[in-house]
């Protein structure tokens, strides 16, 4: 038979390459208006490296069969009512902001990726965007069904679609998708296939991954290791993606750096909730941010990957000396805004165990004990009081991460940092270097930012009163203190009731 | 005697997520929770760099609207697992088929009137396959609600299997990768295909997602599959095609499965309780538009059946019946 005297690599290459042709009924620019705009110049879409050769038939028969077992082990679960083995309720806080602030951001890059699949001229690129779309719709709904049994016992979960387009922490992680799809192809490329799923996803996605493992949540672990194919087939595309732009041309590599730059940036300002996430609530912790920080960006990104990227000019991000001098005290600072506004928030928040504060003291000796510590004893006197903490009023948010504004200068923990910039007459607030220079650099885009702060202010978003938002957002009693939670009082009880049996 | 486990009940605190349980009211399916407003909807933050008239997400992208995005449900119930479990089952149907086919010798015993209608008439068609998954990602990107999309990146992704399928039909033949060089210069340069290709790259061109899913999922799928494929398949069992007609079934029958949902949601636009008259309206114009080119299209193409036995208005009048039924769905709900 023919095929049979192709090799494997013939073959792939004549089910994917060539189907592509260059129109004549209609001028190409009306079928591919959107690849030029950004300035990327592209010579030949035929040096594209596919890196995974897999067939359409091939990626249905991998996949349901991924999918088949991933759903007998969830209905397992449910079956055995598996939520009753987690390591404790306040675990389920990190799953919420999970909830809330990724798989929306998992149905936002099908999207996207859709629009690359349909736009981008070359048939192989086009077509690692299209399984890449059809796996980020497979994460948004294997998520959304993993976390489903616990949102049938547990606050926090119930309304995560309408909190992701309106709830104040929500918009960093929307905003920084939005940015993304809002941008053209290849920035979209840079910011979510290199920044999003190469450079930076093992410290914005896996620790949630990792954060399951350890604490007993089977669905989300089993998710987790049935979407790691998926995931490296995603990193290999975005590492491919930059390279090809940089081969391409040369006037390509200013403008990558730009956007390595910018979403660098963007990416790790994300990371900060995921830092507070990892370092104070999960009741069995895996790593500390500090130590992840080290070894997946300073170790395997700046020591690894700059290095290469070097050949082609291309320099490490722009403000990465800030991001590492945050690492000693960034967790530490968005957990406190948390745990300060909670009152707001669509998860529960808490003061660290004395034994958990005794964790954050070793694994941050420079820091914890001197700067942070004072402030989380005297919040649990005050609400052994009665006076649980929450600041009142509504915060400062940064123009571009869209986080309250409670960042300090690079090295000094407590020193804050607010800067302005001036555009039209108005004043725009950002926090901190990395974020001013990526409002100055497309400032005209920044101002339209839909900050909630300023949003509940001009009254749209219910009315002007905390309990008018909070109706608004669909609260039903899922923010506040974990103390006084209906989640900690279901953990007991049912636990209580489980124990009886015995 | 019943076989009864005891079983640790704790009772749920709510049937599901509330957004699905507003509007249904009972606990939901799979499909449902992983289907029903799972897009996001407002409050974006900014306007496309390359469209800065529309929202990342916005209903002005079509002509066609909806009173409720989500009044469309895809009668198949096709989520993602539900989606590759289904296709995967047919693929390996076909595959052992072909198996089967090429240990009888079929490919290399085929009858030479086939193998020219194979290559020169199914072969380009790859290329049209590849323009339908293009057109159909472009309605999954843009079109409103998860919903729509999710029934629409299913379809690109299913076109781009079809090309697959026929490719592998044309490197099995005799020729080999010499046929796909053949098939390629048909669709560029061969009269009988350029109908067809130029079809596709005008819609190709369009903007509006609605428009061009009328073009594709109404009109030209009514078409091409029953025109070819099905008709195809039966001159083909009376003149020699053999095992080697399983491919043409295959992708008949992804029509059949394709048609499903078309017309569910073209049921939905027609009989919508705010905008039905003015999608009909719609409609009715793509319809006018289109309709005669797709006949246009067939005409071209058909005439290739002749040395099989077939002819140019045996092959429209299946095709016609087709889309006459499928259209017939537009008219209002008894």
């Amino acid at each position: 038979m023919a095929t049979s005297k192709m090799g494997l690599k013939e073959t792939y290459r004549a089910m994917i390459r060539g189907l592509e042709w260059t129109p004549t009924y209609q001028p190409p620019e009306a079928i591919y208006p959107y690849h030029t705009f950004e300035g990327i110049k592209i010579h030949n879409w035929d040096d594209w490296e596919d890196p995974f050769r897999i067939t359409v038939e091939s990626y249905w028969k991998y996949q349901a069969e991924k999918d088949r077992r991933f759903y007998a082990i969830l209905d397992g679960f449910i079956q055995s009512q598996g939520h009753l083995n987690i390591s404790d309720a306040r675990y389920l806080n990190a799953l919420k902001l999970f909830l809330q602030g990724v798989t929306p951001l998992e149905y936002m890059a099908h999207r996207g990726f859709s629009q690359i699949a349909r736009f981008l001229p070359g048939a192989a690129p086009a077509f690692a965007a299209l399984a890449q779309s059809m796996d980020e719709l497979r994460h948004a709904q294997t998520q959304l069904h993993a976390i489903s049994p616990y949102n049938r016992y547990y606050s926090g979960f119930h309304s995560m679609r309408r909190w992701h387009d309106r709830v104040w922490y929500l918009s960093v992680p929307k905003s920084f998708f939005d940015d993304a799809v809002s941008s053209g192809p290849f920035e979209f490329l840079t910011a979510i296939s290199f920044g999003f799923e190469y450079l930076l996803t093992n410290l914005l996605f896996v620790p949630f991954m990792s954060g399951a493992s350890f604490n007993g949540d089977l669905t989300t672990m089993t998710f987790g290791f049935s979407a790691q194919s998926d995931e490296s087939r995603h990193m290999t595309l975005g590492l491919e993606a930059v390279k090809f732009m940089l081969e391409q041309d040369e006037d390509n590599v200013p403008i990558v750096q730009q956007w390595i730059d910018k979403w660098f940036w963007r990416a790790y300002r994300v990371t900060a909730l995921v830092a507070a996430m990892m370092d104070y609530m999960l009741p069995r912790r895996f790593m500390s941010w500090k130590e992840a920080f080290e070894l997946y960006f300073e170790e395997q990104m700046m020591n690894g990957l700059f290095p290469d990227l070097k050949y082609y000019g291309i320099n490490p991000p722009r403000h990465v000396a800030q991001a590492i001098a945050e690492k000693d005290y960034l967790s530490h600072q968005v957990y406190w805004v948390l745990y300060s506004f909670t009152y707001a928030a669509m998860f529960h928040t808490w003061v660290p165990e004395p034994q958990e504060l005794d964790w954050l003291s070793q694994k941050y000796p420079g820091t914890f004990d001197r700067y942070f510590r004072p402030l989380f004893e005297r919040a649990r006197e005050a609400q052994a009081q009665g006076h649980r903490h929450y600041f009142a009023g509504l915060p400062q948010l940064c123009q571009v991460c869209q986080i309250p504004m409670a960042f300090t200068y690079p090295g000094e923990p407590i020193r804050h940092q607010q800067r302005a910039s001036v555009y039209q007459g108005e004043t725009y607030w950002t926090c901190s270097e990395g974020c001013q220079w990526i409002f100055e650099r497309e400032p005209e885009k920044y101002i339209q930012a839909w900050l909630p702060v300023h949003e509940i202010f001009k009254g749209n978003c219910g009315g002007a009163s905390v309990p008018e938002v909070l109706a608004w957002y669909g609260d039903q009693g899922d923010s506040g203190d974990y103390l006084d939670s209906q989640d900690r009082k279901h953990w007991i009880a049912w636990h209580e009731q489980v124990n009886q049996l015995v | 005697m019943a076989y009864e486990i005891r079983q640790n009940v704790i009772d749920p605190v709510r049937v599901g997520y509330q957004w699905v349980a507003t509007r249904i009211g009972r606990p939901a399916n799979r499909y449902e929770e992983g289907s029903i407003e799972v897009q996001q909807q407002e409050n974006f933050h900014y306007r496309p760099l390359w469209d800065p008239d529309h929202d990342i997400f916005d209903p002005g992208y079509s002509a066609l609207q909806l009173t409720d995005w989500y009044s469309f449900l895809d009668p198949r119930q096709y989520y993602y697992y539900t989606y590759n479990q289904a296709r995967t089952r047919a693929a390996e149907a076909l595959a052992s088929a072909q198996q089967y086919a090429e240990q009888a010798g079929a490919f290399e015993t085929l009858d030479p009137r086939w193998h020219t209608v194979l290559v020169e008439l199914f072969g380009p068609l790859r290329h049209h396959e590849y323009g339908a998954h293009l057109i159909m990602a472009q309605v999954s990107r843009f079109s409103y609600g998860t919903t729509i999309e999710q029934a629409a990146i299913y379809s690109s992704f299913d076109h781009l299997g079809n090309a697959q399928a026929l490719t592998k039909v044309l490197l099995k033949l005799e020729g080999g990768q010499a046929n796909l060089a053949e098939a390629r210069r048909a669709w560029l340069e061969g009269e009988a295909h350029q109908p067809l290709r130029r079809y596709v790259e005008n819609v190709l061109a369009l903007r509006d997602w609605g428009e061009q899913w009328t073009a594709v999922n109404v009109v030209l799928n009514a078409w091409v599959y029953p025109a070819l494929y099905r008709y195809g398949e039966m001159l083909g069992r009376q003149s020699g095609l053999g095992m080697v007609g399983t491919t043409l079934r295959y992708l008949d029958d992804w029509y059949r499965d394709e048609r499903a949902w078309t017309e569910r949601l073209l049921e939905t636009f027609a009989n919508d309780p705010g905008h039905g008259a003015h999608n009909r309206a719609v409609l009715q114009e793509s319809l006018e538009r289109w309709r005669p080119q797709a006949e246009a299209v067939l005409r071209a193409l058909l005439p290739h059946f002749h040395e099989v036995g077939g002819t140019v208005e045996g092959g429209l009048a299946s095709a016609q019946a087709e889309y006459e039924s499928l259209i017939a769905r537009m008219a209002p709900a008894q």
